[in-house]
């Protein structure tokens, strides 16, 4: 080649490599567009409780911290902390960080979003309960004394219920203006929310981490039917679907653009025992009758049956993938013989009658699971009399305790850790405990009252075995969620608690 | 005539009434709002300081009269879950609904009466047959079946079209043929059988004799004295269509007043659910005035009354 021509060639090769370097340099391309399964109706995380609503507001919104996918808590508006003591927390706040309005992110942010959202008609302000005063020590550091020990607090303090908001916005458009038009300092502006269609966020210019967030746009689409959901996602016109069913998978896993990602969710199912109200003086106060319930119930058959093998047991009811999680306990076993016998040692030898209700479609399967349930426990001369209601009115039965002594439910948990679905279901003073023991009350709250992450361990380990001993529940399982997502999308995990915070950190698309 | 529009109106709002008294009990008779608004974690005293902060224990009467005195202005609150005025979400919604009836309505209309006419005019013929096969196949197939059918042929196997949304002509093309297929079965059922009427009737066979094409005979003669009955049907049909068609707007995820109705029962939100029977009978209410008034230009005898 002339040398004219070399020059020339190199000058072209720089230019190109150049050019790719940068785009490297991580400019947010391209449009991401998720499908999820409900309907938002607000876009203030303060005000709704359903993971979905609270996913798409953490497109704009952000707490302190932030959990990766081990389920680690990481910095994020706030640079680092101190945990002083049992009840005192010290943190850092970022600093040159700026609302979307321009507004400055400060101390005097925190406490405004905090004290907001512990306002008595906020929905979501449960993680706020524990949080005694807060103390500026300066413009962006801040001191926390929480009321007891609480050992969730910091993964409290990184789910999108705890975002931070602007306060002359707070002041100016109040709770129409969070709702509608939120404002905060994350990764995506608000663009648009066409109600019942579709919310539209762009990426944050002036965002303070670099390379965040990888997609220029985010598009929410509300697309409640199932079918529809997966027909979306064929066609393209969603690049990832949320909560698709079980029987909707095997078509996916064939289509070469498209991939399952599935992770076992948080929930975990039971069949409760009352023995406050209408169980008493049923044959289910014995705990000998409520063991052989347990071993009468032949769990793995069901999950096969109805969940095509999605789900897993549990061996009480901390779930498999909630810290505390004691692997060396097994589930209770599968024999209907030592069931009869148990039967026959409590008085009840021929078995008895009991009601048992179903919610319907609140959960995958749940009328088909309480039916299987009832043949399972029909071997062992159990009687059991479903009655399937629908489920607003199965939650207002149950908050009101009036629910027949058996009934099937299942409780979920934001940040994987037993401490508040425990109190939920557990302990007398929630709405929704239908048993109560004294032993039970006292081991849920020695677990959530002290941050020693080794104590708790062994507390929740005592309790598992307690419970299995005296069983409050029939422990059921925990069920696969299935999410589909197309091949251009890169970078995207399907979470536990189905949180997709991780989402303008981790996830780009390629064309 | 004026006197009989006003009778109209009179009964009209006091039909109206009847049902805002309605549904106000009934809604507050089926459960407790605080249990279902607040987080499930939430304890008993959460609950209870979240039903007073939001004044759902005050006495019904005293909720009643204060629900009373703001319709009257056009007021029906703030909704509990999207926090903003609840009429002002059904005006929101109202474009897409308007849309989506419309459309139907003039998909059912301009190929079901044409179809029905089409049927009378060649009595026993194939044309006849396919006729009356297609009519029963459209009342008989469940919307909810023919909509999914719809996504998987048009969308997924041959991707001519959008699966939800709405975006423009082409996303309402399925939800508008999926919606209008009922009433296109009925018209043209209805329109065969009353037309079969008045092709036998003396003008017909005059105009036929001055030698009027068969265009202007059945269209322009014949269909405008047919057109009562079918008057009706359509007047009928729509008033459902507007008040929102549930089950078309989920399957498409229509953003019509439909889902937003659905989902404010489900959740017992309160305000939204008043406004949205006020809406719904105004529209029915209105849709019947209408045809009322349609009779009347059709028909100079009922004008004359």
């Amino acid at each position: 080649m002339k040398r004219r021509h070399v020059r020339l060639v190199v000058a072209l090769a720089v230019l190109a490599l150049g050019g790719t370097l940068r785009e490297a340099s991580a400019q947010p391309r391209g449009t991401l567009t998720i499908g999820i399964p409900t309907d938002v109706t607000t876009l203030d995380p303060t005000m709704s409780p359903e993971v979905n609503s609270l996913n798409v507001a953490f497109s704009v919104m952000e707490p302190l911290l932030y959990l990766d996918p081990a389920g680690n808590v990481k910095p994020l508006l706030a640079e680092s902390w101190q945990v002083v003591n049992d009840t005192t927390y010290l943190f850092k706040l970022r600093r040159g960080v700026t609302f979307h309005n321009g507004e400055p992110f400060t101390g005097k942010a925190v406490e405004t979003s905090w004290k907001r959202s512990q306002e008595k008609q906020r929905a979501n302000r449960q993680p706020f309960g524990s949080i005694g005063r807060i103390e500026h020590v300066d413009d962006y550091t801040i001191r926390i004394v929480t009321e007891k020990p609480d050992p969730t607090f910091l993964k409290k303090m990184a789910n999108v219920a705890a975002a931070i908001f602007p306060p002359k916005f707070l002041a100016e458009q109040g709770d129409e203006g969070a709702t509608q038009r939120p404002v905060g300092t994350g990764p995506f502006v608000f663009a648009e929310w066409v109600k019942g269609d579709h919310a539209t966020f762009k990426a944050n210019p002036k965002y303070y981490l670099p390379g965040v967030p990888k997609v220029q746009t985010l598009v929410w689409r509300f697309i409640p039917e199932s079918a529809a959901r997966v027909a979306a996602l064929q066609t393209g016109q969603v690049d990832i679907a949320l909560r698709i069913p079980p029987q909707q998978v095997a078509p996916l896993e064939r289509d070469p653009n498209l991939k399952v990602s599935s992770a076992l969710s948080t929930r975990t199912y039971y069949i409760a025992f009352n023995n406050l109200t209408t169980g008493k003086g049923t044959p289910i106060v014995d705990p000998r009758v409520r063991i052989a319930m347990n071993l009468g119930t032949d769990i793995q058959g069901i999950i096969k049956s109805i969940y095509a093998g999605n789900a897993q047991r549990v061996n009480s009811l901390i779930g498999n993938v909630q810290f505390g999680y004691d692997p060396t306990l097994l589930p209770m076993p599968y024999d209907p013989a030592k069931a009869k016998q148990l039967l026959a040692e409590a008085g009840v030898p021929s078995g008895f009658k009991v009601g048992l209700a179903c919610p319907s479609g609140a959960y995958t399967n749940d009328k088909e699971a309480c039916q299987a349930i009832a043949g399972s426990l029909q071997q062992i001369g159990i009687e059991v009399d479903v009655q399937i209601m629908e489920s607003n009115h199965f939650w207002d039965l149950e908050a009101k305790k009036q629910l027949p002594p058996l009934f099937f439910d299942g409780v979920g948990d934001r940040y994987q850790d037993p401490d508040e679905p425990m109190k939920g279901i557990l302990t007398p003073d929630s709405n929704w405990t239908a048993f109560d023991k004294k032993e039970f009350t006292d081991m849920i709250a020695k677990g959530g009252s002290t941050v020693d992450p080794e104590q708790r361990k062994k507390t929740y380990a005592q309790l598992a075995r307690a419970m299995q001993a005296d069983p409050p529940f029939i422990f059921l399982w925990q069920v696969k969620n299935f999410e589909g997502v197309r091949k251009r999308v890169q970078g995207y995990t399907t979470r536990p608690n189905e949180s997709m915070g991780h989402l303008p950190f981790d996830v780009s698309v390629t064309d | 005539m004026t006197a009989y529009l006003l009778g109209r109106l009179g009964q009209s709002v006091l039909a109206v009434g009847c049902v805002l008294i309605l549904v106000f009990f009934m809604v507050r008779l089926t459960g407790d709002p605080a249990v279902l608004m607040v987080s499930r974690d939430a304890t008993a005293a959460e609950v209870d300081a979240f039903r007073t902060a939001m004044g759902f224990d005050r006495p019904w009467a005293v909720q009643f009269a204060e629900f009373l005195g703001r319709a009257v202005r056009g007021d029906f609150g703030r909704s509990l879950q999207y926090q903003s005025s609840a009429w002002g979400l059904i005006v929101e919604r109202l474009p897409a609904t308007l849309e989506l009836a419309v459309a139907g309505l003039l998909f059912a209309v301009l190929v079901g009466v044409p179809l029905g006419i089409l049927a009378a005019t060649r009595p026993n013929s194939v044309w006849d047959a396919l006729a009356q096969g297609v009519s029963l196949l459209a009342q008989a197939l469940p919307a909810y079946w023919v909509g999914l059918v719809l996504i998987i042929v048009l969308s997924v196997k041959l991707g001519l079209l959008p699966v939800a949304g709405r975006s423009g002509f082409a996303s309402l093309v399925m939800p508008m043929v999926t919606l209008g297929l009922g009433v296109l079965g009925r018209l043209t059922q209805l329109t065969r059988a009353v037309m079969l009427d008045v092709l036998h009737q003396d003008y017909v066979r005059t105009a036929h004799s001055k030698g009027l094409g068969p265009g202007a005979v059945h269209y322009r003669h014949a269909l405008g004295n047919a057109a009562i009955p079918l008057v009706t049907l359509i007047g009928v049909n729509f008033g459902y269509m507007l008040g929102g068609a549930v089950l078309i707007e989920s399957v498409f995820s229509w953003p019509g007043v439909g889902r937003l109705a659905a989902q404010a029962i489900f959740q017992r939100d309160f305000p939204l659910v008043q406004a949205v029977a006020f809406f719904a009978s105004l529209v029915v209410v209105t849709v019947n005035l209408a045809t009322d008034l349609a009779y009347g230009l059709l028909n100079p005898a009922v004008r004359r009354q």
